[in-house]
């Protein structure tokens, strides 16, 4: 039986763990060949066995997002590897300026509900945090974006790129307003380049995921006080799996989404639905 | 091989043509019966028989949306007949008063005066049984689709604890959040059902019933057959569509694949667009 994305070249930033590397091994079982970009070496080399227990192709590269020669290096190294990418999955981000997936030093995270936030409120911000989280979640998208849509062009073959926003593009984020502010960015650089690129044949979509069990929303669902109100005020009564969202990107990186661009699907439980 | 909505019972009103056809048709490729209804009762029968080509079985039902009693005998229709129903796509609806699915005199003589005086003021010259007809059939007619499933559904037992889940999908338009695109009856019922759908997704969430929308852009269906005889008719709205081309029912049918099949099972109260990046949002 063909996969649904049978013989497509996939890249995936932040494929190291959580929604990335659930969307590589999705996307690897349905017929996709895909380079996982990290920079967690360790875990993106689990990636990629992931992938290739699943019958795949794959290959690891180091890459800080918010560098441009490193997007442009994983670029490279993809269509070297597989002849041209027909699939981007911008993944990589952070929740705070001193997020370590895996490893969040949570007494510093604002959005830690046993946390005072407004050590993150705007008034109290320190440039330098605002500067970071902006630098990769936004630059770092817009990066990679570009780095996947020049190589696209180049090629001439059609693709759809999936950029992983969050529901906080809609909504405010009190302690943590760069988070906020970053995934907005992403949503409307999204809507941009849909525009730019409709008449080329190349879909640009965003995903807005709720509160997703994976290593960024451990300070929540580490938290019992936190998970009940959460439980409580969500009309499905779960935290989302990386699954849904792998699922969601599968259904935009596939054909069947082929009149989709611009839009920004919300895989979130139906806690906000504005 | 298996499919993505194997063993699934599927309730589609509007399914004698456009979007709810494909949507049969697109759900018995993947394993899904369905029950089917319309008030063409020749063009459902097709869809009928082109459900069994496929290999799944379906029944039609003569049903008009916004009568209530036609409405719980078509879903008691399709209890009776395969014993439950997993998924809705409340696909029937109008974009005027005078509109007859297929009949594009309805719609010159509905359209040919806004064409004709683009400026004039439609609320002014419109009359109250125009409006009422467009509210009944796509707002009303929906909710009454819904409440009627919904019955059946949680009669069933609930859907949340064992039961599988259940998905509701709504038609409503890109109508639904852009007011250029239709006139004032069919945005503010889209807009109604947008709103209704966010309203479900909180009453049957727990329930285990998803219930989420479709907003196409302009679908070549006989709903745009105007849109698709009349350069001057496409082109106003191809400007705001960055794809530059209409959208093919399949890809309504896909859409409505997706929310139906348990890949979307984190999505309730959302509302999807394939409408080729119209207005980018």
């Amino acid at each position: 039986m063909a996969g649904r994305l049978e013989g497509k070249v996939a890249v995936i930033t932040g494929g190291g763990s959580g929604i990335g590397r659930a969307t590589a091994e999705r996307f690897a079982e349905e017929g996709a060949d895909i380079v996982i970009a990290d920079i967690q070496d360790d875990r993106g080399q689990e990636s990629v066995a992931a992938v290739e227990e699943r019958g795949r192709k794959a290959i690891y590269v180091h890459c800080d997002t918010s560098r441009e020669v490193d997007n442009e290096a994983m670029g490279d190294a993809a269509v070297e590897a597989f002849g041209q990418i027909d699939i981007c999955v911008a993944a990589a981000g952070i929740s705070h300026a001193q997020y370590v997936s895996g490893a969040d030093p949570t007494e510093v995270n604002p959005l830690t509900p046993s946390v005072d936030s407004t050590i993150g409120f705007v008034e109290n911000k320190e440039v330098g945090y605002w500067e970071k989280v902006l630098a990769v979640n936004l630059t770092g998208v817009m990066l990679t974006d570009r780095a996947v849509v020049r190589r696209m062009l180049a090629k001439g073959n059609p693709g759809s790129i999936v950029n992983i926003a969050s529901g906080a593009a809609l909504l405010p984020m009190p302690g943590d307003a760069e988070y906020a502010v970053s995934k907005a960015g992403v949503w409307s650089l999204t809507r941009t380049l849909s525009v730019e690129l409709a008449s080329r044949g190349i879909r640009v979509n965003a995903i807005g995921p709720g509160v997703i069990e994976t290593p960024m929303t451990q300070m929540w669902t580490d938290d019992e006080s936190w998970m009940a109100a959460y439980t409580e005020n969500n009309p499905l009564g779960r935290l989302g799996q990386p699954l849904d969202i792998a699922n969601t990107a599968l259904f935009l990186a596939s054909d069947e989404s082929s009149f989709f661009t611009g839009e920004l699907l919300q895989p979130n439980g139906g806690v906000f639905t504005g | 091989m298996s499919g993505r909505l194997d063993g699934k019972i599927a309730l589609i009103t509007g399914g004698a043509s456009g979007i709810g056809r494909a949507c049969a048709e697109r759900f018995a490729e993947e394993g899904a019966n369905i029950a089917l209804s319309d008030i063409h009762d020749d063009k459902g029968q097709e869809t009928v028989a082109a459900v069994e080509a496929l290999g799944q079985k379906a029944i039609y039902c003569h049903c008009d949306t916004t009568d209530e009693n036609e409405i719980e005998a078509f879903a008691q229709a399709a209890v009776d007949a395969f014993g439950q129903i997993d998924v809705v796509v409340a696909a029937a609806g109008i974009s005027h008063a005078g509109y007859d699915s297929g009949n594009i005199a309805a719609d010159i003589e509905a359209f040919s005066e806004g064409y004709a005086n683009p400026t004039a003021s439609a609320l002014v010259s419109l009359e109250v049984e125009q409006w009422a007809k467009v509210i009944d059939v796509n707002l009303t007619g929906v909710m009454l689709t819904d409440r009627a499933a919904a019955r059946q559904m949680l009669a069933n037992g609930d859907q949340a604890n064992g039961g599988g889940g259940a998905s509701i999908i709504n038609i409503a338009s890109i109508a639904a959040r852009h007011p250029q695109v239709g006139s004032i009856p069919y945005t503010t019922s889209k807009a109604g059902v947008w709103m209704l759908t966010k309203s479900l997704a909180e009453d049957l969430g727990r329930h285990g019933i998803r219930v989420n929308a479709i907003g196409p852009g302009f679908i070549e269906t006989p709903m745009t057959q105007l849109m698709q005889e009349f350069e001057e008719a496409q082109q106003p709205t191809m400007a705001l569509t960055p794809m530059g081309r209409m959208g093919q029912p399949i890809e309504v049918a896909n859409t409505a694949l997706f929310l139906a099949s348990d890949e979307s099972s984190f999505y309730t109260g959302q509302m999807l667009h394939p409408d080729g990046g119209f207005f980018a949002g």
